[in-house]
């Protein structure tokens, strides 16, 4: 293939390029790209997932038990007993067959939904540009990609527009490395500024790019999907493993003890074993990872229905599980559509002067386009802009936190930046007048400018300064030096208004015990403002240089009490999440930007929404298809719901089936034949299982959803020991009444005492399935 | 108190009826079953509903000693 000869691929001329993919700048016919699809295979490193029912059905056989079980039917198939053999086999293939069919048609129902989320790439195809699924790109295509977009393929840069990418994954560094098209001789990836390589991500500008690999021939691609598959299990996972371990023990002591106690009293060996292995196959909750399975997949359709699009089913205990959950502001508690309110000068009356200026600066923006300008270009929709180009542009960042366009008209220059007011303050040094007067800022004129931008603030407003600066007519790019000695002109004031059921979706998610935190980049009034209409309970603000401060321990201490957080940086976001996991939390973090990916990754239940930027999706548990808390809130019940619903069957299994057995293997010691045929123990455990499957659709006590859900492994060894006992207690009365009131034979004592257990431990599900930890 | 799903009652009196059936099918007696005189199947039938009622109680005792507030 051509994988090898393109190993330094990014020291290739562009021509050369395109000649040995043949392709263009246009970029190839959606004929040619499912031609070489079929060639090169998908754009993912994973393998497809085909193969996967027929390694399955080989595990399930391969299982210890099932093949202990297997062989001991053979030797005694072979030693005359067709019959039994025969029904083995027959109960076993039940078995495998009933597991894997649920558990199958569960992850191609959560497959479909992580699907239905999947990343997509503005490929150009056929001349024209379409949002493709990224698995379908292949060597050739060329791809549009703007800030906070996953770079999907590894690939050279043929134009760029300030294209920063972020290649911590190769470098280690956090630094975003400059992306630009040219020749490049470099030896090693960091080093090529003209490539861009699969699990990458673009933070700031825009580029296109030619796919020169795809797939398992990326360098990085591979590396990226191990670390963002490899997580650490969630309590929840780590207590049914716990548990699954204690049981293992006690099945190995009970079939070892069942299987001594025959043999000591010289009973036939080969019954004794099968029946022993069988009481082991009894006792295994072989069902609970398929249980696990369909019901999370099952809680996962229900959470699509309500409009949450679960991508790790693990998550989803997770958050049944969580407590506290931190979000920005923007688009979740208050309305995505910002509205421009003013655009005050100096003397606080609105200035076309600063609209214009705001209207230029958001036109010629590339990048994200944020909700700011979207307001401005709608409120400027009269004010004509014919006659102005651009230059060149230093786009938005989140360290300087503003836009600068270099622009033109009538052969006149001028840099126009726009951007926080404190920085642009900062950096001006004279002040656009009323009366068209541009005068030096003094003292009292800063002071003046400041109490604008204070009261807006203090509103509840945003507020953007708009500054400009004259610029010699030979200069053709900008430069972050040119970002001062500005002349301010105004500001531009927004308002965005909290959300109406943004109030109602927060009363709810405190009723469930989950505390809101707002996390926001805006200044602390902003905040303050926002939770005072939105009715939080809050308790005290810190803003980000104050939690700079703090050293992690400190913070830790502090962050109970403090729910509102302002002008929080990306960083700062994720040591947030941390110090409240420290503290015991089971933390959600729910954002949409490309500096939210770290804190997605970071907390236990990753929440994005349908429209965020591919790195915070691409980070995130699960995607919100509407931004809207009360979704959360569907969700957090749909949670509570799996995890109580998982916990039947783990009650079930530890307790009514257990007793069972554990009676079973007494039983034996006591009769002076088994209590049940080694078939008969199977068929039990066929039946049983078979009882459980409509187990992930019931409906679950209001008691059990009202709270935060956690593995509590105390609770469950108590429930245990006393639902265990008592079935136990009934089984021994059984027996007794078999024996010395019917004096039953072996025959008769089987048929009874099957009929009992059976009947004892499916009904039983209808006592257990209602359970209230409060009494 | 909630009632049960539909799916659940179903999946469950499914099986227990499978297992019955069984007991008394003509395969029966290949799986090593017997018929069961009245009493016994009365008595086993007493057996059982005394057993849920006793879960039912010790259900609550389960959860109570030691239950988070």
């Amino acid at each position: 293939m051509i994988n090898r000869p393109l190993d330094r691929f990014w020291s290739l001329p562009v021509q050369g390029l395109f000649d040995r993919l043949s392709t263009r700048p246009e970029g190839l016919s959606r004929v040619e790209a499912d031609d070489r699809l079929a060639r090169y295979g998908p754009n993912t490193v994973a393998e497809p997932p085909r193969l996967d029912i027929i390694r399955k059905i080989g595990r399930r056989f391969a299982e210890p038990l099932v093949s202990i079980l297997l062989v001991a039917a053979a030797i005694s198939g072979a030693t005359g007993d067709l019959g039994s053999f025969a029904i083995i086999v027959t109960v076993i293939v039940l078995s495998i067959g009933l597991d894997l069919f649920q558990e199958h048609r569960a992850e191609r129902a959560a497959e479909a939904l992580k699907r239905s989320v999947a990343v997509h790439a503005d490929v150009r195809r056929d001349g024209i540009v379409t949002a493709t699924s990224v698995d379908q790109l292949v060597p050739g295509d060329v791809v549009e990609l703007r800030a906070g977009d996953l770079v999907p393929a590894d690939g050279i840069v043929l134009e760029s527009r300030n294209a920063h990418a972020n290649e911590a994954l190769m470098t280690g560094e956090p630094y975003p490395a400059d992306k630009y098209p040219g020749p490049c001789n470099a030896t090693t990836p960091p080093e090529a500024f003209n490539a861009l390589f699969a699990g990458t991500s673009i933070v700031s500008g825009e580029a296109i790019m030619l796919v020169v690999a795809t797939g398992k021939a990326t360098r990085f691609g591979g590396i990226a999907a191990e670390l963002t598959s490899r997580e650490p299990p969630s309590a929840f996972e780590r207590g049914i493993h716990r548990l699954g371990l204690i049981i293992l023990r006690l099945t190995i002591f009970l079939t070892l003890f069942v299987l001594l106690m025959n043999l000591a009293f010289a009973r036939p060996v080969l019954e004794s074993f099968l029946f022993a292995v069988a009481l082991a196959v009894g006792l295994t909750p072989e069902l609970l990872p398929m249980i696990m399975t369909v019901t999370l997949a099952r809680g996962a359709l229900r959470m699509a229905q309500k409009r949450v699009v679960v991508k790790k089913l693990a998550a989803i205990h997770d958050l049944g599980a969580m407590d506290v959950l931190c979000t920005d502001k923007t688009g979740t508690l208050t309305e995505a559509r910002i509205a421009l309110l003013r655009h005050p000068g100096l003397d606080r009356v609105n200035n076309e002067r600063v609209l214009m200026l705001a209207a230029i600066n958001g036109r010629f923006e590339t990048g994200i386009r944020s909700p700011l300008d979207e307001a401005i270009a709608s409120h400027a929709a009269k004010v004509s802009l014919e006659g102005w180009s651009k230059l060149d542009e230093l786009p938005f960042d989140f360290e300087r936190r503003r836009v600068s366009a270099l622009v033109e008209k009538d052969n006149a220059r001028m840099v126009i930046v726009k951007g926080a007011a404190e920085e642009i303050l900062s950096r001006a040094k004279a002040v656009d007048h009323p009366d068209g007067r541009v005068l030096p800022i003094d003292n009292p004129t800063r002071a003046a400018l400041q109490a604008i931008e204070r009261d807006e603030a203090a509103q509840g407003n945003r507020v953007l300064a708009v500054a400009w600066k004259p610029m010699p007519p030979d200069r053709g790019q900008l430069l972050a030096e040119d970002e001062c000695d500005l002349v301010i002109s105004g500001f531009c004031v927004f308002v965005d208004p909290p959300k109406p059921d943004a109030a109602e979706a927060i009363a709810r998610l405190e009723n469930a015990g989950v505390r809101v935190k707002i996390l926001s980049g805006d200044g602390p009034a902003v905040v303050r403002h926002v939770a005072e209409a939105l009715g939080l309970r809050e308790l005290g603000l810190l803003t980000g240089a104050e939690v700079a401060e703090l050293s992690n321990t400190t913070l830790a201490a502090r962050i109970e009490e403090v729910d509102l957080y302002a002008r929080i940086s990306p960083d700062q976001k994720t040591r947030i999440v941390l110090a409240l996991r420290q503290r015991g939390h089971t933390v959600g973090f729910l954002g949409d930007g490309v500096n939210d990916a770290p804190a997605i990754h970071a907390a236990d239940v990753g929440l994005s929404v349908e429209g965020a930027s591919d790195v915070a999706r691409e980070a995130a548990d699960m995607i919100m298809l509407v931004r809207n808390l009360n979704v959360v809130a569907d969700g957090i019940e749909e949670g509570r719901r799996t995890f109580a619903n998982i916990l039947k069957y783990v009650r079930m299994a530890t307790s009514s089936n257990f007793g069972n057995m554990l009676s079973m293997a007494l039983a034996s010691v006591f009769l002076p034949f088994l209590p049940l045929t080694p078939i008969q123990v199977l068929l039990n455990n066929l039946t049983y299982d078979l009882s459980e499957i409509g187990i992930p659709f019931d409906r679950v006590e209001r008691s059990e959803i009202a709270r935060p859900r956690v593995w509590d492994m105390r609770e469950i060894l108590r429930f245990t020991a006393v639902m265990g006992a008592l079935s136990s207690l009934f089984d021994m009365a059984t027996f007794a009444i078999l024996v010395f009131a019917f004096a039953a034979g072996p025959d008769l004592f089987r048929t009874a005492w099957f009929v009992e257990s059976i009947a004892t431990q499916i009904l039983v599900i209808f006592v257990i399935r209602t359970h209230d930890p409060r009494g | 108190m909630s009632r049960p799903h539909p799916a659940l009652i179903a999946s469950s009196l499914v099986a227990l009826g499978a297992a019955l059936i069984l007991v008394v099918s003509p395969l029966a007696a290949s799986l090593g079953f017997v018929p069961m005189p009245g009493t016994l199947a009365i008595t086993i039938v007493v057996i059982v509903a005394t057993y849920l009622v006793c879960a039912e109680i010790a259900k609550h005792a389960a959860d109570r000693p030691g239950g988070k507030p």
